[in-house]
C-alpha cells in the first residue's frame, strides 16, 4: 500500500510531510495516537468545527478522495457527504463533541474530483483541543468491500434463482425439523405452496411409514456427511410421489450443526418402472415361453427359466456370467444368420423356427426377435420370445392329413391324388415317360356293406388299401377316391401299352377270395385305365378319362379292366348327343311303351303285363333301354320319363280294364327307378296318376331293383310303405342278382318276387338253377308272396316252373315285348299256355 | 485494504466468490445430477457465508485499526 502512495502524492505535499508540521500539526502532534489518525495513509482525516467547517485535511486527502487538503479548508464537511447520509453525518459532527462513544461508521460516498463519488466508511469522534471541541472526521476507502458487497449480492441472487428453480426439490430444515425453505420443485413433489413447514405439518405431506425413516436420516445425517433415504411425498390430491433425498447437515464455524439441506429427486417414474420391471421379471420367470435378451454376440445377458430348461443353461452359469455365446441350432439351419442380418433393419423378427434342444429334440416355435439399437445406430442386444408351437404344428399337420387323406384307410383322398398326378404329368412330359391313372371299383360293394355291416365293408376296404400299397412302387400313389373307388396313379411307365397289363395285374392280385365276419367273400374289382405323356391335358381330364374307361369297363360287365381310348371318348360325345336328343324326345312324344304279357301259370290265360319303354329315334328307330336308360339314369332325365312311364303305363290299364274282357283283373308291372324312389313328390305324383285314370291300384305292381333298395334300406322301406299304402303292390325286380339272402325278402314290404332270368333260363335242365329256384319259390310260398319267373324261352322251362308251383311266368315263349294294340289284341285272343 | 478481506482463514474472500462463481455456473448446468446440486447447493451456502463475514470483517471500526497501529508502532 505504501509502495503507492510516492506515485499518487503530489511531490509539494510529499515535502510536507516530510518537513516540519504546521502550527496545527503541531499542536496536535503532542498526541502520539491523535498523530496515527492525522497521519494514517489509509484514511483521509478531516479536523472540523462543530459546525462542519474543515479546519484542516491530511495529506491522504488527495491519495483517497483527490481533493487538494488545503481547498477544503473552511468547506462544509457536509457537502462532502452524499444526500442521502448527509444529515446523518452532520447531525453526528455537531453532536460528536458531546459524545464518547464515535458509534458504527457510516459507509457513504463521498464526492471526489471530477464529479466522481468514492465510497468511504465514515467516523466521526469528538476531541478536545485545547478545550476547544473539534471533531475528527475519518474516510476510509470502502470501494473494494462495497463493490464485493455488490458482487456477492448479485451472486446471491443468482444462486436463489438457481436453487428455486432447479429441476430437484431444495429445502432447509432447521434442527427443530422445520422447513424454512422450500424451493418450487420441492413444493411441487410435496404438493404445498407453503414456503416454510412446520415439523408437526411433516405428517401431511410425507407418508406416515416413511417419516420414521426420514428422522432416522436426520439422526443419520446429522452424524456423518449426508445420508440419503427414499421416501414417499403425499400430495393432497391422493397422488403418491417416490422421492430420493439427500440430506447433508450445516454447521457453523464451531462446526454446531445449524440446519440440514434437504436434495429430492422425483423418482416417481423410475420406481413405477421398477416395479414395472419387477413385474415383468416375475412374469418373464414364471412364463413358460422362451425368453432371452442377448448381445449382438448372442452373450446371453437374460434367460428365463423355460429358456435356461430348453437350452440346458445353469442357473449359477448366468449369475457368474456366461462368456460363450449361446449356441443355437436351428432349422432351417441358416435361421440364426438371416435373423441376425434382419436385426440391422431395427425391425422386429416375426416367424417360425425349429429348434434344438439340450436334449437334443427339435421343436418349433413361434418367434419375436427384437433388436435394440443405441442412440448411436449401434446393435445394443437382442430380445426373443419363442412361443411352443409343437402342439400346433402337429395339430396344423394332422388338419392338413385330414384334408388330404381318407381317415378310414389312410390313403391319400382326391385332391392329394389330383396333386400327385399333376407332378407326375410335369415329370412324365420332361422325361418322357408315361404316366396312368388306375380306377379300381370294388364290385358289389354296396350290397356287401349293408348285407354283412359296415364294420365288414370298412375291413374290407383297409386290406384292399393295403394290398394295393404293398402292390405298387414306391413313387406311385394309391388313393382311394370313393366309397369303394381306389385310384392309382403309376409313372415312370416306358410305354402308353404297358398300362393295361399293369393294371390288369394289380386287379388280379388285389381280387380273391377274403375271409371276413365268418363267411368267404369272393371280391373282384372292375378297373378303368387313362394314360397320359404328361404334354397334353390336365390331371382332371385324365381322371375323367380313367373314370370314363371304369364306367365303361362296369357296363361291359364288370371284374375286368377298359382302358380309355379314342372310342370311349367318342361315346362319351354319344353319350352327350343322346342325352340332347332325350330332353328333345320327351318333348316330342318319341318315347313309347311296350308291354310283355305274362301268364298266370295256374290257369294259362293271360293275366297282366310289364311295360317297357322304347325311344322311336327320328334317325336310329326304335332304340331299346339299354341305348338310353343309364345316360337318363346319369344326367336326371330318368325322373320326366319315369313320370310318363306311370302316366302311359296307368292311362293303357284303364283303357285295357274298360275295353277288354276280364281286363279289369289284369295287372301292370311298371319299373321304377332308384332317382324315382328319392323323389320327394313320388306318392303324390301317383296318387295323382291313379285319380286321374281311375285304374285299381291293386293292378299295379310297382317293380324295384334290389340294388336300388339297397342303397338306403330304411328310406326305401319308408317309401315302399307309401307306395303299398296307395293300394299298390310291390316287386322286387332281378331278384337273385345281388347279394341278398333270401331272408332278406322278409326285410322288405314286398308282395311279388321276379326271379331273375338268369336263374330261369335253361331251368328245365339245369339242376343246381331248378335248386335255387325252386327254394326261392318255396320261401316264397312261406312268406305268402306272389312268384314271377322271368325270361321264360323255352316249354321245359315252363313246364318246370309249373311244376315248381311258380305263380306266373314272362318270356319270348309267351311273347316279346309289344306295341299297346297288339298287346290288347293278344289279350283279346285270351290264348292259354 | 487487501488485507481487509484476505486475513483470515482460507479461502479468501477472492478465492471465496472465484469458488461460488464456478459452483453457480455447474450449477447452472443441465446435466447436473441431484448428489452434486446437493454438494454444490451446500458449499454455495456455506460460502455466500463465508463472503458475507468477510466483508463485515472488512467494516472495522476505526478505533480499531488505529489500535492495530499503535500496537505496531514502536512507542
Amino acid at each position: 500500500m505504501d509502495t503507492r502512495m510516492p506515485d499518487l502524492v503530489p511531490p509539494s505535499r510529499q515535502a510536507t510531510l516530510d518537513g516540519p508540521p504546521s502550527e496545527l500539526e503541531a499542536a496536535i502532534s503532542d498526541s502520539q495516537l491523535l498523530w496515527g489518525y492525522l497521519t494514517n495513509a489509509a484514511m483521509a482525516t478531516m479536523l472540523c468545527g462543530p459546525d462542519g467547517a474543515i479546519q484542516w485535511a491530511s495529506p491522504s486527502v488527495y491519495s483517497i478522495l483527490g481533493h487538494q487538503p488545503q481547498n477544503l479548508t473552511g468547506v462544509d464537511i457536509g457537502n462532502l457527504i452524499d444526500d442521502a447520509n448527509r444529515p446523518a453525518i452532520r447531525a453526528r459532527v455537531q453532536g460528536a463533541w458531546r459524545s464518547d462513544d464515535a458509534g458504527e461508521p457510516v459507509c457513504c460516498q463521498i464526492y471526489a474530483g471530477d464529479d466522481a463519488t468514492v465510497w468511504c466508511d465514515v467516523d466521526v469522534l469528538g476531541i478536545d483541543q485545547n478545550g476547544e471541541p473539534q471533531v475528527l472526521v475519518t474516510m476510509r476507502d470502502a470501494s473494494r468491500r462495497v463493490a464485493g458487497t455488490h458482487a456477492l449480492r448479485s451472486s446471491e441472487e443468482r444462486f436463489r434463482t438457481i436453487v428455486n428453480e432447479a429441476p430437484f426439490g431444495v429445502g432447509l430444515q432447521d434442527r427443530d425439523g422445520n422447513f424454512v425453505f422450500l424451493n418450487a420443485r420441492l413444493k411441487q413433489i410435496m404438493g404445498t405452496s407453503a414456503n416454510y413447514l412446520l415439523r408437526d405439518e411433516l405428517g401431511r405431506h410425507i407418508h406416515e411409514g416413511d417419516i420414521e425413516g426420514a428422522l432416522a436420516t436426520w439422526s443419520t445425517a446429522g452424524g456423518s456427511d449426508s445420508a440419503t433415504t427414499q421416501m414417499r411425498f403425499l400430495r393432497p390430491d391422493g397422488e403418491l410421489r417416490w422421492g430420493s433425498a439427500r440430506i447433508l447437515p450445516q454447521t457453523d464455524h464451531l462446526g454446531e450443526i445449524t440446519n440440514y439441506l434437504w436434495a429430492v429427486e422425483d423418482i416417481t417414474a423410475r420406481v413405477r418402472a421398477e416395479e414395472d420391471q419387477a413385474r415383468l421379471y416375475t412374469l418373464m420367470e414364471a412364463s413358460s415361453d422362451l425368453v432371452i435378451v442377448m448381445d449382438p454376440k448372442l452373450l446371453p445377458l437374460y434367460v428365463n427359466p423355460a429358456a435356461r430348461r430348453f437350452l440346458g443353461i445353469e442357473q449359477d452359469a448366468l449369475l457368474t456370467g456366461v462368456s460363450t455365446p449361446l449356441d443355437f441350432q436351428s432349422r432351417p439351419t441358416d435361421a440364426i444368420e438371416t435373423i441376425a442380418q434382419h436385426m440391422a433393419s431395427r425391425e422386429i423378427w416375426h416367424g417360425e423356427i425349429t429348434l434344438r434342444s439340450a436334449s437334443g429334440a427339435w421343436e418349433p416355435f413361434s418367434a419375436q426377435v427384437i433388436p435394440d439399437h443405441q442412440r448411436s445406430g449401434q446393435l445394443n442386444r437382442i430380445s426373443a420370445v419363442l412361443r411352443d408351437i409343437t402342439e400346433r404344428k402337429q395339430f396344423e399337420e394332422r388338419l392338413e392329413w385330414e384334408a388330404t387323406h381318407d381317415p378310414l384307410t389312410d390313403l391319400p383322398n382326391r385332391a392329394l391324388l389330383t396333386q400327385r398326378l399333376g407332378e407326375a404329368m410335369e415329370r412324365g412330359a420332361h422325361d418322357g415317360t408315361w404316366v396312368a391313372v388306375v380306377f379300381l371299383d370294388l364290385d358289389n360293394f354296396r350290397i356287401i356293406n349293408e348285407s354283412l355291416g359296415h364294420r365288414v365293408g370298412d375291413n374290407l376296404l383297409k386290406q384292399t388299401a393295403q394290398k394295393l400299397t404293398g402292390l405298387v412302387w414306391s413313387r406311385d400313389m394309391v388313393a382311394r377316391f370313393g366309397a369303394d373307388e381306389f385310384a392309382i396313379v403309376m409313372e415312370g411307365l416306358d410305354s402308353a401299352e404297358g398300362a393295361e397289363a399293369l393294371a390288369e395285374r394289380i386287379r388280379k392280385a388285389v381280387s380273391g377270395r377274403v375271409g371276413m365276419a365268418e363267411v368267404e367273400l369272393l371280391m373282384t374289382f372292375t378297373a378303368g385305365v387313362a394314360v397320359t405323356d404328361g404334354t397334353r391335358g390336365d390331371p382332371a381330364s385324365v381322371i375323367r378319362d380313367a373314370n370314363a374307361a371304369l364306367h365303361e369297363a362296369k357296363l361291359r360287365g364288370r371284374d375286368r379292366t377298359e382302358v380309355f381310348n379314342g372310342n370311349l371318348r367318342a361315346r362319351a360325345v354319344d353319350r352327350l348327343t343322346v342325352e340332347t336328343g332325350l330332353r328333345r324326345a320327351l318333348r316330342r312324344n318319341e318315347l313309347r311303351l311296350f308291354y310283355q304279357p305274362q301268364i298266370s301259370l295256374e290257369t294259362g290265360h293271360i293275366s297282366g303285363a310289364e311295360a317297357l319303354i322304347r325311344w322311336q329315334h327320328p334317325e336310329h328307330g326304335l332304340l331299346p333301354p339299354s341305348e338310353f336308360v343309364p345316360i337318363a339314369e346319369q344326367s336326371g332325365l330318368i325322373i320326366p320319363i319315369g313320370s310318363w312311364v306311370i302316366e302311359e303305363a296307368c292311362r293303357t290299364l284303364a283303357r285295357w280294364s274298360a275295353e277288354l274282357p276280364g281286363g279289369d283283373q289284369l295287372t301292370m308291372g311298371i319299373n321304377l327307378s332308384g332317382k324315382q324312389l328319392v323323389k320327394p313328390s313320388l306318392i303324390a305324383d301317383i296318387e295323382a296318376v291313379l285319380a286321374e285314370t281311375g285304374v285299381n291300384p291293386a293292378n299295379i305292381e310297382m317293380e324295384i331293383t334290389e340294388s336300388i333298395l339297397l342303397d338306403d334300406v330304411d328310406r326305401s322301406i319308408m317309401v315302399l310303405e307309401k307306395l303299398r299304402s296307395l293300394g299298390l303292390k310291390l316287386s322286387l325286380d332281378d331278384f337273385g342278382t345281388g347279394y341278398s339272402s333270401l331272408t332278406y325278402l322278409r326285410s322288405f314290404p314286398i308282395d311279388v318276387v321276379k326271379i331273375d332270368r338268369s336263374f330261369v333260363d335253361g331251368i328245365g335242365n339245369d339242376r343246381d338253377n331248378a335248386a335255387i329256384v325252386r327254394s326261392v319259390i318255396d320261401l316264397s310260398r312261406t312268406l305268402g308272396l306272389e312268384c314271377i319267373a322271368e325270361g321264360v324261352e323255352t316249354e321245359s322251362d315252363l313246364a318246370e316252373l309249373r311244376s315248381l308251383g311258380c305263380h306266373v311266368a314272362q318270356g319270348f315263349l309267351i311273347a316279346k315285348p309289344l306295341s299297346e294294340t297288339d298287346a290288347a289284341r293278344l289279350i283279346s285272343y285270351d290264348p292259354t299256355w | 485494504m487487501t488485507d481487509d478481506l484476505e486475513n483470515a482463514a482460507t479461502p479468501g474472500y477472492a478465492a471465496a466468490m472465484a469458488e461460488l462463481e464456478s459452483i453457480l455456473a455447474q450449477l447452472e448446468d443441465d446435466r447436473l445430477d441431484i448428489d452434486l446440486l446437493a454438494d454444490h447447493v451446500a458449499r454455495a451456502a456455506y460460502l455466500v457465508g463465508l463472503c458475507r463475514d468477510r466483508l463485515d470483517t472488512a467494516k472495522l471500526r476505526v478505533t480499531e485499526i488505529v489500535a492495530d497501529l499503535d500496537e505496531g508502532t514502536p512507542a
